[in-house]
């Protein structure tokens, strides 16, 4: 099979600057080299089959409520060499440390801001801040249990941290399903290559929950918002995998600031919630008085510290976008050192400075709401038509303090089956950080692919797909 | 100033109700401007307590049994200082007092009122004037999910409406501003004195705004909760299974008291 070399100037993760196979991809390539198309179409529609019987559908925002739809899966891996994997893991139990430090900090004596790293407005002031969670004591001063950190590979080869996602981050269940995918299809190809394992995560993640307590023995629920949402199945995916109850609003309930849940044999105390329900909406008490999803009384459970939520309330201070510029003064400033991922630059239209260079670059720029997610409310300056251009130039002197802008970063590339063979297409790369007794992950993460030709948008809600991660244990082969 | 409180709701309902969680904000703190004497919940059914973000106690009931009328009291004797308010009794900063809710939500009309004001005392105490002419004292017209932008539209409201406009106005135009819920004694009798009634950060200390009554001293006010809004302060916020429709019914009485010198 034919394999589509990258355009010049971007990084890709098979070739080099000079087309020359990279050498801990070598065997990749000559797997794709000798592999027939026939065959491949084939496992392409056997993974379809197996996809859709087992569930692994995927609700797109903007659609019929109900319309499930596959999350199209690639079956050319990505490959992170073992030294590369190394780098990143460091940088990440850097970033996330740093982060729950931020967290734990601002809702009790804000070092942070009387130190004037950062003003107290930009962090009081802002909507993703929780007074409700202000002098609570958490154990382990642990607030992002959970963190999926999104990164990018730039063309200068450099892995730099896009967003962080420390509230619900979803896709893990994609992760774990793409390699069971990949190891049922193509047995062989483990057979020859040293690819970190990450069938462990359910197990690390338990512990890591586990840990979130005190209690010697704690018992944990997943509590989901119920089958409408987009990522149930991976709520019902991770409970069963743990071996935990899934849970939704209405079997718990909190007496005498305890929470409970309804069994056939009576209520059982509930110690550690891994709640995958928004903050508003947890209990009507206390946040959106109209949610149907929580539990009335919650709050209350919460604050006397008789229940612990993983991820706590009130995370989304610390990865809110007008934060994000933050997170490397962050780490000099709790842990004296420096970062060891890279931000990306990013201008800060709330400042008046910034503001005049964006307005006068918009069109190499790529301007983002400081509150959105999952790709919208986006300009990409170079991709825009002049009308969107003239629009988001309206939206941001309007509302400048709702927007950021950064550079157009050249996602690095990989190769992809699309309909034309196989082609280069834009990734990125979330793994996932669990913060318990120790900082733990596995292996890689989720890739997330954009199909269409030239997009930098991934995101699976517009048309993004997955791949399998490989993270090689060592480089020798 | 010693004062002598009592406050009744009763809420009846249909049918019984069968298991009802409630967070009642009916406890007042004990600070340099308030000093609390005595003070008792007399209140159905199994409590708890916390202490919430703001600072605010609370009281958390739960009925197992079915109940056919709930009815909650609160009573005491409280000393009225008339210190004025510390430096500042937020465990953060004023700057959270700057965040818009649902319940402050803004119109472009709205914004325009506020945007002839400027953050210093004079300009404020001027708002609070012009709003208290502009919004009649009606109850009835308004209830607890109105924003400010509806109140302010409407130009009717009761007090909780006078607190959210004012409030909004002043973080529009840059000043913190936070809602207060309490007890008010007044000469007259046919006043409400259950009350609510704003705060406002000038830089170096709150400073109290009595919209309704075009106060800016607090000498007669008996605070219980603050917060961003209505919601945050609410003396009783609940959810109930079964019950039908619910009629609610509050009574307070807040009178001076002999002080025993």
């Amino acid at each position: 099979m034919l394999i589509e070399t990258p355009d010049a100037g971007l990084f890709d993760e098979l070739f080099d600057a000079d087309n020359r196979v990279r050498p801990h991809c070598r065997m990749l390539e000559n797997w794709l080299l000798e592999s027939d198309e026939n065959l491949i179409a084939e496992k392409r529609r056997e993974a379809d089959v197996l996809f859709q019987r087992l569930g692994i559908t995927f609700n797109v925002y903007g659609e019929d409520q109900g319309a499930d739809r596959l999350i199209p899966f690639d079956l050319i891996p990505r490959v992170i060499s073992a030294s590369d994997w190394h780098k990143l893991q460091a940088g990440l139990r850097q970033r996330v440390t740093a982060l729950n430090r931020f967290l734990h900090d601002i809702y009790h004596n804000y070092e942070i801001v009387k130190a004037g790293v950062i003003s107290a407005e930009q962090v009081f002031a802002n909507s993703q801040y929780q007074p409700g969670m202000q002098n609570l004591k958490l154990p382990r001063n642990l607030y992002s249990h959970i963190a999926g950190i999104d990164l990018i590979r730039n063309n200068d080869g450099d892995f730099y941290v896009l967003e962080d996602n420390l509230r619900c981050p979803s896709g893990v269940s994609y992760m774990l399903e793409n390699r069971r995918m990949m190891m049922r299809l193509f047995p062989e190809l483990f057979a020859h290559s040293p690819v970190a394992p990450v069938e462990h995560y359910p197990n690390l993640l338990g512990e890591t929950l586990r840990a979130a307590s005190l209690q010697a023995n704690p018992t944990v629920v997943v509590l989901t918002p119920g089958r409408f949402n987009s990522a149930y199945f991976e709520h019902a995916f991770l409970a069963r995998q743990m071996g935990v109850e899934l849970v939704e609003g209405a079997d718990l309930f909190v007496h005498q600031n305890k929470v409970y849940m309804k069994t056939t044999i009576g209520p059982q105390q509930v110690d550690v919630i891994y709640r995958r329900v928004d903050d508003d909406f947890l209990d009507p008490l206390a946040g959106n008085p109209s949610s149907m999803l929580g539990v009335p009384g919650l709050y209350a459970a919460y604050r006397t510290g008789n229940v612990v939520l993983a991820n706590a309330m009130g995370t989304g201070i610390a990865d809110d976008k007008s934060i994000y510029p933050y997170v490397p003064d962050m780490i000099r400033f709790y842990l004296g050192e420096e970062p060891i991922l890279k931000n990306v630059p990013t201008w800060q239209c709330r400042k008046k400075k910034d503001l005049h260079y964006v307005l006068d670059h918009l069109p190499e720029l790529v301007v983002k709401e400081t509150q959105g997610a999952g790709g919208y409310g986006m300009l990409i300056g170079p991709k825009a038509s002049k009308k969107e251009l003239e629009t988001f130039r309206g939206l941001l002197k309007a509302h400048p303090e709702d927007y950021i802008a950064q550079p157009t970063l050249s996602l690095s590339t990989c190769p992809t089956f699309v309909d034309e063979g196989v082609a280069p297409r834009h990734l990125d790369l979330r793994p996932f950080v669990l913060s318990g007794k120790k900082i733990q992950m596995v292996p890689g993460g989720l890739t997330r692919v954009a199909l269409k030709k030239g997009s930098l948008v991934v995101n699976s809600s517009q048309g993004g797909g997955t791949k399998d991660t490989w993270v090689l244990e060592d480089d020798l082969c | 100033m010693r004062l002598h409180i009592r406050h009744e709701t009763t809420y009846t309902y249909e049918s019984p109700v069968r298991n009802s969680i409630q967070y009642i904000r009916l406890t007042p703190r004990n600070t340099p401007q308030q000093r609390i004497f005595e003070w008792h919940l007399d209140i159905p059914g199994e409590t708890s307590d916390m202490i919430d973000g703001y600072g605010n106690p609370v009281t958390v009931m739960t009925l197992k049994k079915a109940f056919p009328s709930i009815t909650l009291v609160a009573e005491g004797i409280v000393d009225l200082t008339g210190k004025p308010l510390t430096r500042d009794d937020s465990p953060f900063p004023p700057e959270v007092f700057l965040c818009d809710t649902p319940l402050t939500e803004m119109d472009d009309d709205l914004k325009a009122f506020a945007e002839q004001y400027s953050p210093n005392k004079r300009s404020l105490v001027r708002l609070m004037k012009h709003l208290r002419e502009h919004i009649a004292f009606t109850p009835g017209v308004t209830n607890v999910t109105h924003t400010a932008a509806e109140a302010f539209k409407l130009g009717a409201g009761v007090c909780q409406d006078h607190t959210h406009i004012f409030i909004a106005c002043c973080r529009h135009i840059g000043v913190p501003a936070r809602y207060v819920s309490g007890y008010i004694h007044s000469v007259s009798d046919d006043h409400v004195a259950t009350h609510a009634w704003a705060e406002v950060w000038l830089g170096s200390n709150w400073q109290t705004f009595d919209v309704v009554n075009t106060l800016n001293v607090a000498e007669s006010h008996l605070k219980l909760a603050v917060g961003l809004d209505y919601l945050d302060v609410a003396p009783v916020r609940g959810m109930r299974n079964g019950g039908g429709n619910e009629h609610m019914e509050t009574r307070a009485w807040v009178t001076e008291a002999a002080q025993a010198q």
